[in-house]
């Protein structure tokens, strides 16, 4: 029975995940996209804008129930996220509060135990320099990013910060128990400078789940 | 291209200079020889009375010389921002990056009518849009604003150091570029040691008691201030 994935990739919002995923060519979902809806927002950018946080319950059941689904199509389920985003456009905070970030885990788990198949779980942070992300948001036409030069310093040491939670979390599921299939969970850093390169990085990482 | 976000807040102001601050880099980034093709002064100027803030970039060459096929550009934006010393980025920046906007890749060297390093928080308008565009920048000013430095004697390109009051590191120099000129004041910017700061000053001064492409830009800043207020006025 082939093994399953759960990529959770993450990282300054202008850093490259969207196009990064979008040339390896996997189908994703976002929880940007997620939130924007049960918000009844226009744009994904308008998001961090806005207190997300009461809405974290019902996205953390849609990127659970996502994942299931991708799952019982025999895939794997790539889930394209922040680490760390503003609430209200100020402060940063987790992407998803870290007990929705166990339950999804151990849904996962559990699924991969009915089902007798391992669940892969990479939790991927996406990071690349200030420079880089501050000509990336300066170029970038097709979204609505804050340009405080500030802002980027401190938006990827947040998100370098808070992934480590998400594994922590993940970690903190599998060892919740003894499964009865062969669960794991990795952490990477793929380091986006340039697009082709990180590109490989992305497809070699999540070619790693044995069959 | 989407120009920067520029808070009108002094203290927001002040926090954001202590984060772009970790970006600062003083290992020079232009050849030993510390040779370039094109340069650019920035001079700028706030006009009270209406708010707005002007910036004007004259082209140098090696020599100093203003380049003769491109003419001098010039931006202005209008501004919200009160004086307080020390964040003088915040008043100008906006017209700056405005002007670098249009021409930051056809230039190698960033030279202010401002601070570099020598300054409070260490993030004056030199380091500040150097940090910004990512440019070798460096800040002359006419006026001593952080430091402790004894008097230059008299000579051309006699210098002596400023030092940091708690850390006693040098952090620029006070320059006299002629024999009866008053020091002006030179500190690194971004990606340039304060050493090669001073040695860059020094190339392309020129005549005169201030580095000439930038007494040009001032010059035209104000004037172009003046001119501006004159013309709302009438």
């Amino acid at each position: 029975m082939k093994n399953l994935t759960v990529a959770l990739i993450g990282g300054a919002s202008g850093v490259g995940k969207t196009t990064l995923l979008d040339a390896v060519g996997l189908s994703q979902f976002s929880t940007g996209t997620f939130f924007k809806q049960r918000m009844s927002l226009g744009s994904r950018d308008d998001v961090r804008k806005g207190d997300w946080s009461q809405y974290e319950s019902e996205v953390a059941e849609d990127i659970a129930a996502s994942i299931l689904q991708v799952f019982n199509q025999n895939q794997s389920a790539i889930i394209d996220t922040h680490f760390a985003a503003k609430v209200n456009g100020k402060n940063y905070r987790i992407g998803l509060k870290r007990s929705l970030l166990f339950e999804i885990a151990k849904r996962c788990f559990e699924y991969g135990d009915n089902t007798c198949r391992s669940i892969y779980i990479y939790v991927i942070l996406v990071d690349c320099d200030p420079y880089s992300l501050m000509d990336r948001r300066r170029l970038d036409k097709r979204r609505d990013r804050e340009l405080i030069p500030s802002d980027c310093v401190n938006t990827l040491r947040q998100n370098r910060g808070f992934s480590s939670q998400y594994l922590t979390e993940m970690i903190r599921a599998h060892n919740k128990k003894q499964w009865e299939m062969n669960h794991k969970v990795r952490y990477f850093v793929v380091e986006n400078k340039d697009l082709s390169t990180a590109q490989n990085q992305v497809i070699n990482l999540l070619q790693q789940t044995p069959e | 291209m989407p120009p920067f976000h520029w808070t009108s807040n002094v203290e927001d102001a002040k926090q954001e200079q202590r984060t772009i601050k970790e970006l600062l880099s003083l290992e020079t980034g232009l050849p030993p020889s510390l040779s370039f093709n094109t340069g650019l002064a920035i001079g700028c100027s706030y006009e009270e009375n209406t708010g707005r803030a002007f910036a004007v970039g004259v082209f140098f060459d090696e020599t100093g010389s203003y380049s003769t096929d491109k003419r001098e550009l010039t931006a202005d934006a209008e501004v919200d921002f009160p004086y307080t010393p020390g964040l003088l980025a915040f008043r100008v920046g906006p017209a700056i990056c405005r002007l670098l906007d249009q021409v930051s890749e056809q230039v190698d060297v960033l030279l202010f009518d401002g601070q570099g390093i020598a300054h409070k928080r260490g993030l004056g308008l030199a380091s500040h849009i150097g940090i910004l565009y990512n440019k070798p920048s460096i800040g002359v000013t006419r006026h001593h604003l952080f430091g402790n430095f004894s008097h230059p004697p008299t000579g051309k390109l006699s210098s002596t150091p400023i030092t940091h009051p708690q850390t006693h590191r040098t952090i620029g120099y006070a320059l006299c570029l002629g024999d009866n000129c008053e020091p002006c004041f030179v500190s690194a910017g971004h990606r340039i040691s304060v050493k090669d700061s001073l040695s860059f000053v020094c190339k392309i001064a020129g005549e005169g008691c201030f580095p000439r492409p930038l007494n040009r830009a001032h010059t035209i800043a104000n004037a172009t201030a003046r001119k501006f207020y004159e013309s709302r006025r009438n």
